[in-house]
């Protein structure tokens, strides 16, 4: 049997789960976690079995519903449960081929935001601490060598990291430690590690993964720096996103033939 | 100064340990007690933003002077001098409070009533001043985009190509700024910051040790947060800084520090109340070593809008008024009915402890949609006195004991103070008093001791007399002389049973995961087999 690294991510999720709520007081209410996780997986079957006629794909919408757990935050229940809905919804509704354009949970999260103006996501829960950073760390490593999609975390950290430095430290002045404050937080490489690394949205080919993760990478940074948004990354992945269909639709190495890609595809449509 | 107390009664019938905001209100712990600790009025409503600044400065305000980045560079009307009473009226609503219960004899049953108590505590002042008049700035590359007096105050607006010159300026104006702050200026310069600077007009000052009244600025930005890095420049150690936020939707969070809770809903002692603000100051320094220092604490959270009619719970001081969050800078709220208000309204009172080693950013905020209410709220329970001539009261008698003493183990984990003189608190339910502060026992030496001094405690089932001597035994060996031995280490981390329930549930949760998930791929791989 194939080892499916969506073992590894449940299990990784879990762990944060159970620290954030134990040891980091996080307002995660057990009854809401189920209710969030029953949601998810109906929604999941009901448009695998009963719509697509397909197999019910369970660890897929265990892995979104926890996904909201550790991330949504919300004061009333019907909140979390429509983030729930929306996000698995959003996979099967604004797809083509089969392959969906938005990480289940960020689009879920941010239309939910959206819509209803309730929610908000903390970007400080996890603190600074480098034991909660390392712990997210072994994580976030074991899954993504299962899942082979590590080169996409290291560009978005990468690419991250050089313009919050080049802006702070060279441009700016500040000293080392406020980079360093950036990059202890949990909330950013958790983002990196189980966010927009999921394989099911990423363009096929490696170089366009990357360049997806440094796009996005580029857009978290102009939305933290200059627009104060403090949850600039999910933001910058809920937008980009958006423009996923082209690069689905070049589905290779050449940009310029995304035009031409997308013109036969109309023919054939037609 | 002494303040009327409040006790009134909320809700009628609490009964023992309802974990209900209900009880008397008997004491509070008010910014006062630390040192050092700034005020601050946050006001956001969209972009709108208005900050409301009370500086600690204590002493001749001809040294006060303020340098505060600002986004951008504010008109005449955008600033205001406020009425120094408005900090200690939100201190004084939103502090940490003790509130008290009385148990009702269970072989006698009559009404209990609070016998009236006196509180003391509140002081407050704080004065300011400051230095010498501007010079036309060219040299220094330093531009005065404004200049008002307001108040007691000289202002003026800077808007600065470099820091280098900027400090010099301040220097030479006789701006006491430290020295090494230009490396912090200068980033603010190259985001675009714009230097509110602030010093004491002289002539408009009565007494030169008089009270500075708190400034309000109001502008529009994207940025919600507070620069503390400049005040951190001559690094002196910690400071406090405790922060008012007024928002519609729901409490304000801090996005790059995080947000904690005091502990709340404890039951402790009754001899606390005597010491309630040393109590909360010890408790506070706890928590921030428990929880670590890089973070920001919440004291207070609660839903004060126009149709809420319950805006405490209990009320440690009047809730605040149409007048005093219009001086606020709330603007959004519209007169009501009985001199109420209407609009939606959610005050969040935080409290940081920054130094420079652990604050290397500014202070960044949000709004959420959080509603929850939230308050610091400390309980202690009288105990009903005899005589115990009836079966539950006997029973009564021993959970009074066995309460009393997790009583004192809570107050020695909430604030690391050593309990283990207090003992007798157990045993003696009237007049117990202690003389001196209690000791504070930490670090490693201290877990050390926690772990040898397992005090055992006997009786309590024949116990009649509430006086009566029990013994304390400090080694756990010898425990056998005990009829009905309970056992309880005090100074123990309270919830270290919790703790390891804890554990077990969450491995419990795990395998369970992992055994649906292995179960599942198993099934799933036999059905592609076939």
């Amino acid at each position: 049997m194939k080892t499916d690294a969506r073992i590894f991510q449940a299990n990784a999720q879990m762990i944060f789960l159970l620290v954030g709520a134990g040891v980091l007081h996080w307002d995660v209410r057990p009854l809401w976690a189920l209710a969030v996780v029953a949601v998810c997986l109906f929604t999941q079957w009901f448009f695998d079995v009963r719509i697509t006629h397909r197999p019910f794909n369970m660890p897929s919408a265990l892995i979104t519903a926890f996904s909201l757990c550790l991330l949504f935050r919300a004061d009333a229940l019907w909140v979390h449960l429509l983030a729930g809905f929306l996000s698995i919804a959003s996979k099967f509704i604004i797809s083509h081929n089969h392959k969906h354009f938005f990480n289940p949970s960020n689009f879920g999260i941010c239309f939910t935001i959206l819509l209803t103006g309730q929610g908000w996501i903390s970007p400080s829960i996890w603190g600074q601490e480098w034991k909660w950073v390392l712990l997210i760390l072994l994580c976030g490593f074991t899954v993504l060598f299962f899942a082979k999609v590590l080169h996409v975390t290291l560009a978005f950290l990468f690419t991250f990291g050089l313009l919050h430095a080049a802006r702070l430290l060279l441009y700016m002045n500040w000293d080392f430690d406020v980079w360093l404050h950036i990059f202890s937080s949990g909330s950013l490489f958790v983002f990196s590690f189980f966010m927009i690394t999921d394989p099911a949205v990423l363009p096929k080919g490696k170089l366009l993964q990357m360049g997806f993760a440094s796009l996005t990478a580029l857009l978290a940074w102009y939305l933290q720096a200059f627009a104060f948004i403090p949850t600039g990354p999910l933001w910058a992945l809920f937008i980009i996103s958006f423009f996923l269909p082209f690069l689905h639709a070049s589905d290779a190495r050449l940009i310029p033939s995304v035009k031409l890609i997308m013109l036969n595809n109309k023919n054939k449509n037609l | 100064m002494n303040k009327r107390v409040f006790s009134f009664l909320l809700g009628m019938g609490c009964a023992l340990k309802t974990f209900g905001f209900c009880g008397f209100y008997v004491a509070k712990a008010d910014a006062s007690l630390f040192n050092k600790a700034s005020q601050v009025i946050l006001v956001r409503d969209g972009l709108h933003t208005v900050i409301t600044m009370q500086s600690d400065f204590k002493g001749n305000v001809r040294d006060f002077a303020m340098v505060v980045p600002v986004p951008v560079v504010l008109e005449r009307s955008d600033i205001k001098v406020i009425n120094g009473n408005l900090f200690q009226q939100l201190d004084a609503y939103s502090s940490p409070r003790l509130v008290e219960y009385w148990d009702n004899n269970p072989c006698y049953f009559y009404e209990a009533y609070p016998p009236s108590m006196g509180m003391a505590n509140e002081a407050m002042s704080k004065s300011a001043s400051g230095p010498a008049d501007a010079d036309e700035a060219s040299k220094y590359k330093v531009t005065i985009k404004a200049q008002y007096q307001v108040g007691e105050y000289d202002i003026l607006i800077l808007d600065a190509k470099e820091s280098k010159g900027l400090e010099a300026w301040l220097i030479d104006n006789g701006y006491k700024i430290p020295r090494g702050a230009s490396e912090v200026l200068h980033p603010y310069i190259l985001s675009n910051m714009k230097f509110f600077v602030v010093k004491v007009n002289l002539d408009k000052v009565v007494n030169e040790s008089q009270n500075l009244r708190p400034i309000q600025i109001r502008f529009e930005s994207r940025k919600f947060m507070l620069p503390i890095r400049l005040g951190m420049a001559n690094a002196n150690g910690e400071q406090d800084m405790i922060v008012y936020a007024f928002t519609r939707s729901g409490r304000v969070e801090c996005t790059n520090y995080r947000n904690v809770e005091i502990p709340t809903d404890k039951y402790i002692p009754e001899f606390t109340q005597d010491i309630f603000g040393k109590f909360y100051a010890d408790l506070f320094k706890k928590t921030v070593r428990r929880e670590g220092k890089n973070n920001i604490f919440l004291e207070y959270a609660w839903d004060i809008s126009g149709w809420n009619n319950m805006k405490c719970d209990p009320c440690s001081f009047t809730p605040p008024s149409v007048q005093m969050l219009r001086e606020a800078g709330v603007d959004w709220i519209r007169d009501g009915r009985w001199g109420g208000y209407e609009g939606e309204v959610f005050f969040t009172r935080m409290h940081v402890r920054y130094d420079r080693e652990h604050f290397p950013q500014d202070l960044q905020f949000q709004e959420t949609t959080d509603k929850r209410n939230f308050q610091c709220r400390y309980v202690i329970t009288h105990p009903a006195l005899g005589p115990f001539d009836c079966r539950e009261g006997k029973e009564y008698e021993r959970e009074v004991y066995k309460r009393r003493e997790r009583e004192l183990q809570q107050l020695a984990s909430l604030t690391g103070w050593d309990v283990s003189p207090y003992t007798d608190y157990i045993r003696k339910w009237q007049g117990f008093n202690i003389n001196d502060y209690p000791p504070i026992r930490t670090g490693y030496f201290h877990k050390k001791l926690m772990k040898r001094d397992s005090v055992i405690l006997c009786g309590g089932s024949t116990g009649t007399d509430t006086t009566e001597a029990w013994s304390t035994i400090l080694t756990s060996e010898d425990n056998d002389h005990c009829e009905t031995p309970y056992m309880q280490t005090i100074d123990k981390e309270e919830n270290s049973s919790g703790l390891l329930h804890y554990l077990l549930l969450c491995t419990g949760l795990m395998v369970l995961l992992n055994v649906y998930l292995w179960f599942w791929f198993r099934k799933k791989s036999l059905i592609q087999k076939n």
